[in-house]
């Protein structure tokens, strides 16, 4: 669905040496959840704005449902297909009634009021917070304000979602309810979703993990695959799951652990087969 | 913990509070709160969304007064209009987002800022600005920067350099992870850390992730409802799992695998709460079957 061909950008304030996106190239097939992690600075916002046109590269190629994002005509169609929600719940919310801000994204689109209503409706519905629909949005918490931008985009019916560290300003449970939607749409309508992360916990039920550092991907793979390799995700200043860290520094001591694990369950049968 | 009459710092009685009071819209976030916080402490206060953990930091500078009860710092009470200004350069408060409330054109001048409204003169101001930024670990380039040209972490290290150029008795912070990578909070709280270890100031933070708070609080106070429910040292209160599982909070992974391990091992101790302490928990009976081993 989304083909991304060996791309580069650097910012132009900043020198030509320092690309933030420096050779990058990934497969996105359609109905799949990923997750990007990396750390602040790695360059995976700077991808996350290229995929649906938001910024173009400098070298190589995007390809969305096959439009190249270069072309100006596949702009508008792109980012249709392609919705984005960013990391602050308040930089994102343009109309004061929750009804108001989802209904202008079909406005745009110069649907007709009977259609823009049923997309309002409909999306508030998938989304669970049909209870909203009539509230102010400034007297809604975090959780919700993000969860109203994503029925925004849902409203012009999307085929992917990118969150953009949408949960890095939420607390545990605003984190909890815009993940579960998040799983529903991509389970229930097939909607692909590209989580830009730098928690690990976000990227633990994703069906592929990418790991950017320094303007490159260093790793990729299932969640498992890529949590076990321990010494590179150190190396991107990213965290692992304690029971992976756990078992990784007794092999370090000479213990012998064959498989890393990120499971809980798993490395407690690990470690009580150690001790038998 | 020292925790001697002489070294209580701030001491917080039957404290209630509500907020936009007399209006249906009414919420009570504190309710009969009672504390003491000793010198030198590092306490770390949990507890789910909307337990009233932030408003309970608010009333520790007298940003937010009680309703009913009172809280004495260094035995003055908050309410007491005189001592604003003295209340607010003993207990250093540090907000979730500090830093997105970076203003000024360079690092150096927005770490300045609280010295020059402090009135202490010029050749003074300079030194401070030099020994805290080393304090948290920013360069004299990241000091002549815009605060927009910093990282997360670092803007997150000059919010509270602003706050420690002050020199606080009492380092408060809402949250300090918030928005940070794991990069960076790691380093934020080995920060916080030799800021304690050194006496600059006793710690009290507000934190999401137990293992955080595992790995470096000492003592642990949790909320629930806008009650003090548990209150205790780390191994006091996150060897009640029981009750912290009913609260609708965590123990760090690393103590739940030790707690499964424990049902087939019953020799070992499962009031592990950090990595490093589990390993030595393991390499300590991976020894002793190896030595009774040889004496088979």
């Amino acid at each position: 669905m989304i083909e991304v061909k060996d791309i580069h950008y650097a910012y132009k304030t900043q020198p030509e040496t320092t690309k933030a996106v420096s050779g990058i190239s990934l497969y996105i097939s359609k109905g799949r959840y990923i997750a990007i992690l990396g750390r602040n600075g790695s360059g995976k916002s700077t991808l996350a704005r290229m995929l649906n046109a938001l910024i173009l590269p400098d070298m190589g190629d995007i390809i969305v449902l096959g439009m190249n994002t270069k072309e100006k005509v596949n702009e508008l169609p792109i980012r249709k297909k392609v919705g984005m929600i960013f990391q602050d719940p308040d930089n994102q919310i343009v109309g004061t009634r929750v009804l108001e801000d989802v209904a202008f994204g079909p406005e745009n689109l110069g649907y007709e009021r009977e259609k823009i209503i049923q997309a309002v409706d409909n999306a508030l519905n998938q989304i669970g917070i049909s209870e909203l629909r009539e509230r102010a949005v400034h007297t809604l918490s975090g959780g919700q304000k993000q969860r109203v931008a994503i029925a925004g985009v849902l409203a012009m019916k999307p085929a992917c979602i990118i969150l953009d560290e949408s949960t890095s300003m939420l607390d545990p449970k605003g984190q909890a309810e815009l993940l579960a939607v998040t799983e529903k749409l991509n389970k229930e309508e097939g909607i692909s979703i590209i989580n830009i992360t730098h928690n690990m916990d976000e990227a633990k039920f994703a069906d592929e993990v990418y790991v950017m550092h320094k303007g490159t991907i260093t790793l990729s793979g299932t969640p498992s695959e890529v949590f076990t390799n321990v010494d590179k995700m150190i190396e991107a200043g990213l965290d692992v799951p304690q029971a992976t860290k756990l078992l990784y520094e007794l092999e370090k001591e000479g213990i012998e652990i064959k498989n890393l694990t990120i499971d809980e369950d798993e490395a407690a049968d690990i470690l009580g087969r150690l001790l038998k | 913990m020292n925790t001697d009459d002489t070294n209580k710092i701030i001491s917080l009685k039957n404290v209630s509070y509500t907020y936009a009071k007399n209006t249906p819209f009414a919420k009570k976030a504190l309710d009969d709160i009672n504390l003491d916080f000793y010198s030198n402490e590092y306490t770390a206060i949990i507890g789910a969304t909307g337990s009233g953990k932030s408003t309970l930091i608010q009333h520790l500078n007298g940003l937010l007064k009680p309703d009913q009860g009172e809280v004495l710092v260094n035995g003055i009470d908050t309410k007491d209009k005189k001592s604003q200004k003295d209340l607010r350069k003993k207990v250093g408060l540090v907000f979730q987002y500090a830093q997105y409330q970076l203003f000024e054109e360079t690092v150096y001048k927005d770490i300045e800022f609280g010295l020059i409204k402090r009135n202490i003169p010029e050749d003074q101001r300079k030194q401070r600005v030099l020994d805290t930024a080393k304090m948290v670990g920013l360069t004299q380039e990241n000091l002549n920067a815009s605060p927009y040209d910093l990282s997360g972490g670092q803007k997150k290290r000059a919010a509270i350099a602003g706050i420690l150029v002050l020199k606080p008795e009492i380092l408060v912070l809402d949250e300090p992870a918030a928005g940070l990578d794991p990069e960076g909070t790691r380093e934020l709280f080995s920060i916080i850390q030799n800021l304690h270890d050194n006496k600059e100031c006793t710690v009290i933070l507000v934190a999401h992730s137990m293992e955080l708070v595992a790995q470096y609080a000492k003592r642990v106070i949790v909320l629930h409802d806008s009650k003090v429910v548990m209150d205790g040292t780390r191994d006091e209160v996150f060897g009640n799992v029981e009750q912290l599982t009913k609260l609708g909070l965590d123990v760090p992974e690393v103590t739940k695998i030790m707690i499964k391990l424990k049902i087939s091992h019953p020799e070992l101790n499962d009031h592990i709460y950090t990595v490093s302490d589990a390993k030595e928990e393991i390499l300590k009976h991976i020894n002793l079957t190896k030595k009774s081993n040889q004496f088979k």
